[in-house]
């Protein structure tokens, strides 16, 4: 087996309540690499059309890489990966906590759950011994995702759902400590399943071609993000709630309903703001994570419990117009603990409120009053009244109610933080990203409006270019599986520090947004490793990698999960944003919000897709994606 | 022209505000005034500022103008630092 993998594949199937470990197949592992790339490979190979995401024939699959076991930053994350129950195409998430160096030491890269059970069950994996339990969870169903990891224990490894995934919310996610697996609604398939969690542990060692030569280097990168500006700096100081001010400067902060961009209140659910009210001091990372993006808060009743980020401060912040830390912060927990994505939940409320207040909804809820809000979270997880309409997401409410026009979400999955009005780039990645309105599948935002080279957000040049590049290395990243954060260090040091008001800078900026052939070139290169993702992989595979082969795998599984979204009814006509944000401004310079319709056409051809959105097949076997 | 003008960071600490209503015309007016408030130590002023792009209602001024952009009446004026979230 190639270094870097366990190389098994345990196989769990619900229904029989059998299971087998399988030797991984390599020559996947060598074009998928792992995590959502492995995943996707295998559901799309195992699924027929049309399959039911919240039936038994819709696999979910947990899936490691070749970084996950070792000591690379932000390394122990594990994907998941499955038929979005909220999308109808690929759904897919990554999550930190401690489960994927379990599975890892159990000896297992990919776990597929197949089947389901007709009474809550958990399994628990012994990797050592090789086995397998399936134990009854009556008594574990129901409770929140935070007791039934105490109940479970703390030795082992644990994947688990609150109520929202056992009532099949259809945004509710998987949790490991306190991280959560948390878009597309991967828990409400767990949940499907009768599945409350797995356990898993053993005491197996990573292999890898050059130990020695890998950790002397990590310790070389792990200097470099001490060192940056973002990632030693920022984020370690204020967490991701450090973004918040500049966003809302930048005017691309959601608030109410993504009507605005600015949120008068901002500072008060800032990074700054946690830091001097409510921080108390403590920082929280995932396993050898120097960056620390996690802030623990004080919650009443509750004590000191993990903090909101960025996108959960935004959309059930701004976006409610809630300038309140504590109320975010206490909204948060029991988001986590009932195991929903804050960001689905936060742009579902925001779009039940503009739905009351437009008396198209019967219900109490306005923006900037928290009244109501704590008792709805709870309706929802447990599909209670006005929740169980929430509980469907945004689209489906509009379907149902209307409001299709201001529905916050592109193929279902509600948009993340980042208003692509004032960030093109970002909302044609919005627009294209298989799994929805996502921004961690390539993270434009970074190198156009928030990040220290900001080429120009609003005008076209290089738009096409920088999500394919984008999504392609963020398609690896999580195939390997890694934070994306650790992409935000790319911009080294020395650009941060140049005046943004020198001619330097301006001539930096001004080179970059006119060098879209060269932007491609450089990222094809096949030749020496250049930065921490290829030079990790090499060492610990043995097989050379570099920037050009990571956008070669990174398209691979984009074109195949893009193929996978075909069969699944999805076509160009998904490709879209909001009527909101295509045609309401939010500067006040402009009449026009987005012009999604002059970037797509240049997006498909740089993609090799025909002129309505499909791979051709000259693109999909210079890729050897079989389908 | 009166405006508002939002500073964050340690700016914000250091003026014990991250709201501040101020007159100017230009940009470059409103970024003296601001540096008018740190008098006493115009250095401190100068370090907070060395990587702080200005944005007039969220639309970043571009480099080679940004002190001479006119403002208008009840603009609102952001001092914005690069950052990263998720």
């Amino acid at each position: 087996m190639i270094k870097g993998y366990a190389g098994r594949l345990l196989e769990v199937d619900l229904s029989t309540k059998k299971f087998s470990f399988e030797p991984l197949d390599e020559e996947t592992a060598r074009l998928y690499i792992g995590g959502k790339g492995y995943g996707t490979r295998l559901l799309y190979d195992r699924t027929e059309a049309g399959v039911d995401p919240l039936g038994p024939a819709n696999p979910l699959i947990f899936s490691t890489g070749p970084l996950n076991g070792s000591v690379a930053p932000q390394s122990n994350r594990f994907a998941v990966v499955t038929k979005s129950p909220l999308t109808g195409g690929i759904g897919n998430a990554t999550c930190g906590g401690s489960f994927a160096l379990g599975m890892k030491k159990a000896g297992i890269d990919v776990l597929v759950v197949s089947g389901r059970s007709e009474r809550p069950v958990r399994i628990e994996v012994d990797g050592d011994g090789n086995h397998v339990e399936f134990l009854d969870a009556a008594d574990l169903w129901g409770k929140g995702t935070y007791e039934t990891q105490e109940l479970l224990g703390k030795k082992k490894n644990h994947a688990v759902i609150g109520p929202a995934g056992e009532n099949e919310v259809l945004f509710a996610g998987i949790v490991s400590n306190e991280r959560i697996a948390g878009r597309t609604g991967v828990g409400a398939v767990m949940g499907s399943k009768k599945l409350k969690a797995v356990s898993v542990w053993g005491s197996r060692k990573l292999d890898m071609e050059d130990e020695d030569k890998f950790k002397a280097y990590t310790k070389e990168v792990r200097a470099i993000f001490k060192d940056h500006p973002v990632l030693g700096e920022s984020m370690k100081r204020f967490g991701t709630a450090g973004i918040v001010n500049t966003t809302n400067g930048r005017n691309i902060l959601p608030t109410r309903n993504f009507q605005k961009g600015h949120f008068d209140d901002a500072m008060k659910i800032s990074g700054e703001w946690m830091e001097e009210n409510d921080l108390k001091g403590v920082k929280t990372s995932c396993i050898h994570c120097p960056v620390t993006c996690g802030r623990d808060v004080e919650v009443e009743g509750k004590g000191r419990v993990k903090g909101p980020e960025y996108e959960t401060l935004a959309l059930m912040g701004s976006n409610l117009e809630i300038g309140d830390l504590k109320k975010v912060s206490e909204w948060n927990y029991h988001a986590d603990d009932l195991g929903m994505d804050t960001i689905s939940l936060g742009g579902t409320l925001g779009f039940a409120m503009e739905l009351g207040e437009r008396g198209m909804l019967d219900t109490k809820l306005h923006f900037g009053d928290p009244a109501g809000v704590t008792e709805l979270i709870q309706d929802i997880a447990h599909r209670r009244g006005l929740g169980a309409d929430l509980a469907d997401g945004s689209r489906r409410m509009s379907e149902k109610l209307g409001g299709r026009e201001f529905a916050p979400h592109v193929k279902g999955l509600e948009l993340s933080a980042y208003d692509p009005r004032g960030s093109f780039a970002q909302g044609l990645e919005y627009a294209t990203t298989n799994r929805g309105g996502c921004h961690v599948q390539g993270a434009s935002m970074y190198l156009e409006s928030v990040g220290p080279l900001t080429i120009n957000p609003r005008n076209l040049k290089l738009k096409a270019e920088l999500p394919i590049v984008q999504q392609n290395l963020a398609c690896t990243i999580n195939s390997m599986v890694l934070c994306i954060f650790t992409t935000y260090g790319i911009v080294p040091k020395q650009i941060h520090e140049m005046d943004p008001n020198s001619w330097k800078y301006r001539a930096l900026a001004g080179a970059l947004e006119n060098s879209g052939p060269l932007f491609r070139w450089v990222q094809s290169i096949k030749g020496s490793p250049l930065l921490w993702f290829e030079k990790w992989l090499t060492m610990i595979t043995g097989t050379k990698f570099s920037s050009g082969h990571l956008q070669e795998i990174g398209g691979r599984i984009f074109n195949l999960e893009r193929m996978f979204n075909l069969r699944e009814g999805l076509t160009a006509a998904d490709d879209n944003l909001p009527d909101r944000i295509l045609h309401e401004p939010i500067f006040s310079d402009t009449t026009s919000g987005h012009p999604l319709d002059q970037l797509l056409p240049s997006y498909y051809k740089k993609r090799g897709w025909s002129a309505d959105g499909v791979p051709t097949k000259r693109t999909l076997d210079k890729l050897k994606v079989a389908v | 022209m009166p405006v508002h003008v939002e500073v964050t960071y340690d700016m914000s600490k250091q003026l014990g505000t991250h709201r501040l209503e101020l007159s100017g015309n230009t940009v470059g007016e409103i970024v003296d005034a601001v540096r008018a408030r740190f008098a006493d130590d115009p250095d401190v002023f100068e370090k907070l500022t060395a990587q702080t792009a200005v944005a007039v209602n969220g639309l970043l001024v571009r480099h080679g103008d940004r002190l001479e952009t006119k403002l208008a009446d009840g603009d609102r004026v952001s001092f914005v630092k690069a950052a990263a979230g998720g």
